[in-house]
């Protein structure tokens, strides 16, 4: 008994992001079991508490993802190169990021069904790159959700999601490229813009 | 129970279709390819740029898209069916059945087609996964009551990823062909098409009922299945700037990794 309790307290010592030594498995998890602990609390449950609830939700994920550098990768390096001014790269990771965040807030608030994560492993990529595998568990379904982290020395952020399979960043490649094709970075921005705006209004399906 | 009456000509246009692309494709598909066009420009460096490409062993192949303008079609045809007819009525269903029955119904089915898988595995030398699958079709056509309970779910070993014909196809070497949306069916492939049409030749209902209740049969499971999964597609689209290339994207990738599994 004494030796579990030694344990546990060692674990409650050596868990909290302390940054240098923490794997990304380490640097995750807390993350993720904030937002569930988040989403079960009977606190917000009212539809007064949600935009609290979410305003909370945001400062759960807002530093475990590294937006510059997915707003970079999402336009690519010919574009991010050659079709945004340095004015138009940030405005685009800015606007990008809320996007993001807000699809994902969107999603986790509203088709939350009190699903268990379950944290499979992770896989060290090189130095600096890593993999995390997760499973979402419903009801009925398991959606296996892979985090992609990378670090610059000090701690780990999220630069990917692969969703059963599907990479976000290259999903939301896809979709600039094909705009980019026929269309400036300004009228991207633009698009990205309205969107945020029907986003935050209540959604009526 | 609302029938599809559409469906039944669908055969008839998958001829001509098939026919059509088959004279043509080579010469569109060199005329629309412009999405591989804006990739790598590699005169400047930035390491941001060469952390992300040294991962990817394998870049994703663009789709080859040469028949959008029909693609865009149903892909709309297919948004339309679903929000004006398939959604309020699964909503119907939903409300009629109970969730428990529902999965029961959706796990019958997917028991029925054992034989799809199995061949699957078979035809790529996996043996050790047909077993599985043969096994929990066992399992479950027996103590779980001819499938409805899926009780070989509590046996880790047994549940697989479903294989079908066009992963072996794509585990055979072959590519994607072009990208193709078909009324009712959704998002697809040449490759994929082929095999979900090899499939169906697998698939046992059809040898035991008419090919009228096998359309009520389908409806059935569509709408059930549906039942099950109503918001999936609204979150994917919602969180989709241009949710054709944003499904057309995600197709492909979640079925390249299907293959590579």
């Amino acid at each position: 008994m004494k030796k579990l309790v030694v344990f546990f307290m060692f674990l409650a010592l050596s868990t909290p992001a302390t940054g240098i030594c923490a794997t990304p498995m380490e640097t995750l998890r807390p993350h993720v079991d904030e937002v569930i602990k988040i989403l079960n609390d009977p606190k917000y449950h009212t539809p007064e508490q949600r935009t609290n609830q979410r305003e909370i939700l945001w400062e759960a994920i807002s530093d475990i993802f590294d937006y510059a550098f997915i707003s970079k990768s999402a336009l690519g390096r010919y574009h991010w190169q050659n079709s945004f001014t340095e004015e138009q790269k940030k405005e685009f990771t800015d606007v990008f990021s809320r996007f993001l965040g807000n699809t994902y807030l969107d999603k986790i608030q509203e088709g939350y069904q009190s699903e268990k994560v379950v944290f499979i492993g992770e896989e060290l990529l090189a130095a600096d790159k890593a993999m995390v595998k997760t499973k979402i568990l419903r009801k009925k379904v398991e959606i296996p959700v892979d985090y992609r982290m990378k670090t610059q020395g000090e701690e780990w952020k999220i630069y990917d999601v692969n969703i059963e399979g599907v990479s976000l960043v290259q999903n939301y490649r896809s979709q600039f490229q094909s705009i980019l094709l026929n269309q400036t970075a300004a009228q991207l921005i633009d698009q990205l813009k309205s969107k945020l705006e029907n986003q935050s209004q209540p959604k009526m399906d | 129970m609302n029938k599809p009456c559409a469906v039944p000509s669908l055969s008839k246009w998958a001829g001509i279709i098939f026919l059509t692309f088959t004279l043509f494709t080579p010469a569109m598909v060199l005329a629309d390819s412009p999405a591989s066009r804006a990739t790598v420009n590699t005169e400047t460096r930035d390491d941001d740029f060469d952390f992300i490409e040294e991962e990817t062993k394998a870049p994703p192949i663009p789709i080859r898209d040469p028949l959008s303008p029909w693609n865009r079609m149903m892909f709309k045809f297919n948004d339309k069916l679903y929000f004006w007819v398939l959604k309020p009525v699964a909503r119907g269903y939903g409300a009629v059945l109970p969730h428990m029955v529902r999965t029961g119904i959706k796990n019958f089915f997917y028991n029925l087609k054992a034989p799809i898988r199995v061949t699957s595995c078979v035809l790529q030398g996996k043996g050790e996964k047909a077993m599985a699958e043969i096994s929990r079709f066992v399992v479950n056509s027996t103590a779980g009551g001819l499938g409805f309970a899926d009780v070989a779910k509590k046996y880790p070993r047994l549940n697989t990823s479903p294989e079908d014909l066009g992963q072996t196809f794509g585990r055979y070497g072959i590519g994607n062909g072009i990208y193709l949306v078909w009324p009712f069916l959704g998002p697809s492939t040449l490759r994929d098409t082929l095999g979900f049409a090899g499939d169906q030749l697998l698939n046992p209902v059809p040898y035991f009922v008419s090919a009228e209740e096998n359309l009520e049969i389908t409806a059935l499971e569509t709408i059930n299945q549906t039942s099950l999964t109503i918001g999936n597609y609204e979150s994917l689209k919602n969180a989709a700037i241009q949710p054709y290339e944003a499904f057309r994207n995600a197709y492909i990738q979640y079925r390249q990794n299907l293959v590579s599994e």
